[in-house]
């Protein structure tokens, strides 16, 4: 092991030292006493320079230091990668693709492949959905790869962005140099570019003479943790010389306007427009517009009719006096306080019984979806018409979780889901309406009206149900590109002892043109 | 505490015992102590009948006041002409002519063996006890180390001045030591008042005030630094290993910047115990080896402006 080229290299830069030292001790001379040689080297020794002999050390004792990094990372095992292989068994891998193959079966043996060829002192942990936050397994490539290839997978009524998710808590964890995700699954996990930010100065009609303008910065950005989500952030600012403004902006997929709103705007000040987008969508399609307009207002646009024939029963619980509130505003609707009212739930429907149509607010953990045909439903849908969703905190609206057995169509929005179970409508909200701000915002009146005009509607058309989908892509080669923190980063090759050694080599080529 | 003073003749039986001494304490070394002769200012306290004027009276013969008799005095004192005409008993009191014992601390450490300063230092001793000698005073050699150690008592000058050289030439510097504590015990081995010369370089002592405070009690003192001239401007050149002669102690010293800082710190120390020196009342002679001895005593005459 001592004859490797990297301790040879330690022993010639060694040599040199080593008969400097000694030649160093071979030099005593006795004097009467060091105390004032100490002393003068203490008071000198901010100002001393170092010698050529001490340069000489610092300069060879940083080479050996670089050289010993390299060493151990030429000859050290690997254990600072680690990498996530996860592996979709959700009720949508129990189809099968155009050419006949099973998706299970494929994923199975795709995964036991890839995890068999990755290097053998790497960490690897195998995510398998329905076990949670945890890894199904942990441990070196052959051992996870021998337990995968016999184990006979089933498919599982879970999510699998839930398990992509918790993959990438496990990597976030890791205080690792590289971390890698593996995924084998039908989940679209295409990689969208993020769209960068552009600022453009929009002329504003305004009182004054003054030319006035407004601001948009438009970024949009997708999650790492939710890809599907497309994120839309857009500060609107105005400068002129008017107090206020308002802005008219609507949001647009290709030539489809999908939501639109006004902004009110205070001079000197901007406002965020936080959007989101949720599916299989370009952001390069995406259109923020902004309007000049400043005719419209918020009071004209958002005038709403209730037209309803009989009182609406509302079951609120104590904690939540302010949705109460909120809804018993709602002209047409009456507040009916009632006993033994759960506190967490809102039940608001015409007629509290079973089998009737009803509005579901309540929190993600308790809204769960039935096994009936569930569709997601966009923003552009008619119970969400002229409802804005500016300035709400997504942070705080989590994804709703599916029942078990239920087949998710597309993932959860932060908006609501829409259940037709049989011929009962059952619209669930599937974030807090108090925390998140809905109730102070005008477009809750305007949902909640076309909340009931869409439960109390005629018939169930074949429009209102999703599509049964039968035939979905092939799947997918394996992702090794996606790293865990950010995708825009793009990860560093070159380890960092080759930063230290070109660092270390100019140092010494300095010193040497010195000396 | 030095005075040059002519003489006519010179101890020719003295100068022949010198230089069969060698060449540490040869003819041309004493050939430029002859002339000198200490006499002391003070008067000195001693149990032995010398030269110097004592601090008791005495019966010397040389008038020095009148004072009234009391009973028990001896009325062969009484002073009878002045009886006569005032009417009163007054008795003549006239000085003592005492030793002066001069007392000549050497340090002994290893510190002293650097160079050229153990000789120098010596010397400087043999040139003290051969004026005190001359001035018909005693000398005591004592050699500071471990502890305080009489060497010798010279009276006579024609016969024990031969011993202290031969004291002296067998003497060695190779002992490790604080000389400020062993100096906390030289007023045990001291009679009276006297001249202390003390010859050292001063270098590692812990506590070199307190015994420059024992030294200088009810004694005129007298301080020889005795520095060597490389000690005192070092000339460095490159990288050196230095090894404390008294400590053992190995330090790495570079550069000539060191050097220039080491001259500073070392003119500060002999700066501080000039000082030092001169608030306790004592006299300070920087005392180099590349200065000949008699020009060092002479200095220390000159300093002592009498």
């Amino acid at each position: 092991m001592f004859l490797a080229p990297a301790y040879l290299w330690l022993l010639i830069l060694a040599l040199p030292l080593l008969w400097r030292h000694q030649s160093r001790h071979s030099q005593v001379f006795p004097v009467s006493s060091i105390s004032f040689w100490r002393s003068a080297i203490d008071d000198g020794a901010r100002r001393q320079r170092p010698s050529g002999f001490n340069s000489q050390l610092l300069v060879e004792l940083f080479v050996l230091l670089l050289l010993t990094l390299a060493a151990a990372q030429f000859t050290g095992n690997n254990t600072n990668r680690v990498a996530a292989v996860s592996l979709d068994n959700s009720a949508s891998m129990r189809l099968t693709n155009a050419n006949g193959d099973a998706r299970l079966t494929a994923s199975h043996d795709a995964a036991t492949n890839a995890l068999r060829s990755l290097p053998g002192s790497q960490q690897v942990a195998l995510f398998v959905s329905g076990f949670g936050k945890r890894p199904m397994l942990h441990g070196f490539p052959h051992y996870v790869g021998d337990v995968l290839g016999e184990w006979e997978p089933s498919a599982a009524d879970s999510s699998a962005s839930e398990m992509l998710h918790h993959s990438m808590d496990w990597l976030g964890g890791k205080d690792h140099s590289s971390r890698e995700l593996y995924y084998f699954g039908d989940e679209a996990m295409s990689h969208w570019p993020t769209v960068p930010e552009r600022i453009q100065l929009i002329p504003v009609t305004g009182t004054a003479s003054a030319p006035n303008y407004a601001v948009l910065g438009v970024t949009a950005k997708r999650r790492a943790h939710n890809p599907e989500l497309l994120w839309i952030k857009a500060f609107v600012g105005y400068v002129g010389v008017g107090e206020t403004a308002s802005v008219r902006w609507s949001l647009q997929i290709e030539d489809r306007v999908i939501l639109d709103g006004v902004a009110e705007l205070q001079s000197g000040r901007s406002e965020m427009l936080s959007l989101s987008l949720t599916g299989h969508v370009d952001a390069e399609n995406v259109t923020l517009n902004l309007d000049t307009d400043d005719s419209c207002a918020l009071d004209n646009r958002y005038t709403t009719e209730i037209e309803t024939e009989e009182a609406i029963r509302v079951f609120v619980g104590d904690s939540h006096s302010d949705l109460r509130k909120a809804i018993s505003a709602v002209p047409g609707v009456k507040v009916v306080d009632l006993s033994g009212s759960e506190s967490a739930k809102v039940w608001f429907s015409p007629k509290p019984s079973h089998g009737r149509p009803r509005l579901h607010f309540a929190r993600p953990e308790d809204c769960i979806l039935s096994p009936a045909n569930s569709s997601f439903f966009q923003l552009e849908h008619p119970i969400l018409d002229g409802v804005d969703s500016v300035s709400w905190d997504l942070n705080l609206i989590e994804d709703l979780k599916p029942e078990l057995g239920t087949e998710v169509l597309a993932g959860a929005g932060p908006f609501s889901f829409l259940t037709i179970d049989g011929d009962r409508r059952i619209v669930r909200v599937g974030f807090d309406p108090v925390t998140t701000g809905f109730i102070h915002r005008p477009g809750f009146p305007i949902f909640i009206t076309n909340a009931l005009a869409w439960l109390t509607a005629g018939e169930i058309t074949s429009e209102d149900i999703a599509e049964k989908v039968t035939a979905l892509d092939p799947i997918r080669t394996p992702l090794r590109e996606r790293q865990s923190r950010s995708v825009r980063s793009k990860p560093l090759n070159l380890p960092i002892w080759a930063f230290l050694a070109v660092l270390g080599l100019a140092l010494a080529l300095l010193h040497w043109r010195k000396s | 505490m030095l005075q040059a003073i002519s003489i006519d003749t010179h101890q020719v039986k003295l100068k022949r015992s010198m230089m069969s001494e060698g060449l540490l304490f040869g003819a041309q070394f004493l050939a430029g102590l002859h002339g000198l002769r200490m006499r002391i200012k003070r008067q000195v306290l001693s149990d032995r009948t010398g030269e110097s004027r004592g601090i008791r009276a005495g019966l010397s013969g040389e008038f020095a006041d009148h004072r009234m008799y009391m009973p028990g005095d001896d009325l062969r004192h009484l002073d009878w002409p002045l009886y006569w005409r005032q009417r009163k008993p007054f008795i003549k009191v006239s000085d003592s002519q005492e030793d002066c014992p001069v007392y000549i601390v050497l340090d002994a450490t290893a510190s002293m063996s650097f160079g050229t300063k153990w000789d120098y230092a010596r010397q400087l001793a043999a040139a003290i006890s051969f004026i005190a000698i001359e001035s018909a005073n005693s000398a005591h050699l004592f050699s500071l180390g471990d502890g305080i150690r009489k060497l010798s008592t010279t009276f006579d000058r024609r016969s024990f001045f031969k011993i202290t050289c031969g004291d002296l030439q067998s003497l060695q510097a190779d002992e490790r030591a604080d000389i400020s504590i062993a100096l906390n015990k030289l007023p045990f081995y001291r009679r009276g008042r006297g001249i202390t010369v003390l010859i050292s370089d001063f270098l590692d002592c812990s506590n070199l005030a307190a015994g420059l405070s024992c030294v200088s009690a009810k004694s005129e003192t007298v301080l020889f630094h005795v520095v060597d001239g490389w000690e005192q401007s070092p000339d460095l050149q490159g990288l050196r290993e230095l090894e404390d002669l008294e400590r053992g102690d190995r330090l790495s010293v570079a550069g000539a910047e060191t050097a220039r800082d080491y001259r500073r710190q070392f003119m500060r120390f002999a700066e501080d115990l000039r000082c030092m020196s001169f608030r306790r009342g004592l006299h300070y002679v920087h005392a180099c080896t590349e200065e000949p001895v008699n020009r060092t005593v002479m200095k220390s005459l000159v300093f002592s402006g009498r």
